[in-house]
């Protein structure tokens, strides 16, 4: 996979397809590929965001700071993943760090290449921002379930309510209700 | 339409050319929602996208066993419903008003890729702020899964306040020992 040029890498992201040749052509003349072994950080955890940046091969873990100064994991992005988006919008620092967890490749567009092609309304910033909405959407979907799944939360945590617009109770006076909720 | 509500997506957006501003003023309506009201259900067909301006709105999912879980808590200025127009899917969640809350509201399609949608530099600011909003939303889901993974980590209160998004309030508060 390391021979194939940035084009051919793009088309490997099925959203891709979507775009004309022409389109698929200027989009790949502003990327540049990247490589992070296993076990290396791609990004740390408030370094300067200034790439916008779509897994093609590999998965990475997401790790954010707890208090205390340990990192936890709390998600696994792979391939058609773009990371890096909150960054290239607002110049925002990083908000966790991304470490591979197999041989990972990676597409870079840098950030002032983004803006340019959003303050000239061009459809590739369209295509680029649909295309994270996207994933971001399902990524937030997936955790809502999680948390609903939840549903019996451990001691101390979660809100439960019985029913739309009704007052919230703590779990633990669903289950004992002699107990204030 | 409501002068206040154009101006709050205003105030999102930034300057935007007189088109543009006449077409969101043709498309922006402002809502008030009492304690307890929905200001969307889940499953329901996503037709808005709600910039909260005033209160508080709760984001609720229905459990297997039926009871509703809160997901988060959207304080202004936050964008919510979002998620659902994105992900192309009906509504996740059951948004309710906790308290005397003000929403403005544009189109759903003003946000997808459409032939009727917005002018393309409108369509990438709306999609920015959406970004921006739904990662405020991803690190408010977020945490609200490590405090129900981790009783030990954060009382009640704390695990509430994590699960709290605005725009403003862009880091949710650290919890305390």
């Amino acid at each position: 996979m390391a021979s194939l040029s940035t084009t051919e890498l793009l088309h490997l992201l099925p959203p891709a397809r979507a775009l004309s040749g022409v389109d698929a052509a200027r989009l790949a003349d502003h990327l540049s590929v990247r490589h992070c072994a296993a076990g290396n950080l791609l990004f740390e955890e408030g370094d300067r965001a200034d790439e916008l940046l779509v897994v093609v091969q590999g998965a990475l873990d997401v790790l954010v700071r707890v208090p205390g100064g340990e990192s936890v994991v709390i998600g696994r992005v792979g391939r058609g993943e773009i990371l890096g988006e909150l960054g290239v919008i607002d110049g925002t620092p990083r908000s966790a760090s991304v470490r591979a967890v197999a041989e990972v490749q990676v597409l870079a567009l840098p950030r002032e290449r983004y803006q340019e092609l959003a303050r000239q309304g061009d459809e590739l910033a369209r295509w680029l921002l649909d295309f994270t909405a996207e994933g971001l959407a399902r990524r937030i979907a997936g955790m809502i379930e999680r948390v609903a799944d939840h549903r019996i939360a451990p001691p101390g945590t979660g809100t439960v309510v019985t029913e739309p617009g009704a007052p919230e109770r703590r779990w633990w006076s669903v289950l004992f209700p002699w107990r204030r909720g | 339409m409501a002068v206040l509500a154009l101006q709050a997506f205003q105030d999102l957006l930034g300057p935007l050319d007189p088109d543009v501003a006449a077409l969101l003023e043709s498309s922006v309506f402002r809502e008030r929602y009492p304690p307890g009201h929905a200001v969307f259900r889940e499953g329901g067909v996503p037709r808005h996208l709600y910039l909260l301006m005033s209160g508080q709105i709760r984001l609720a999912r229905t459990a297997p066993l039926g009871n509703q879980v809160v997901v988060s808590y959207v304080r202004p200025p936050a964008l919510f419903g979002h998620v659902a127009i994105l992900g192309r899917v009906g509504h996740l969640t059951t948004a309710t008003a906790m308290e005397p809350s003000e929403c403005a509201q544009i189109p759903a399609r003003f946000l997808l890729a459409r032939e009727d949608g917005p002018p393309r530099r409108l369509a990438i600011r709306l999609l920015e702020m959406a970004i921006l909003g739904m990662n405020h939303q991803l690190r408010a889901v977020n945490a609200r899964l490590l405090s129900l993974s981790n009783a030990s980590q954060a009382m009640d209160e704390v695990a509430e306040a994590l699960s709290s998004y605005s725009l403003l309030q862009d880091v949710p508060r650290d919890p305390q020992p």
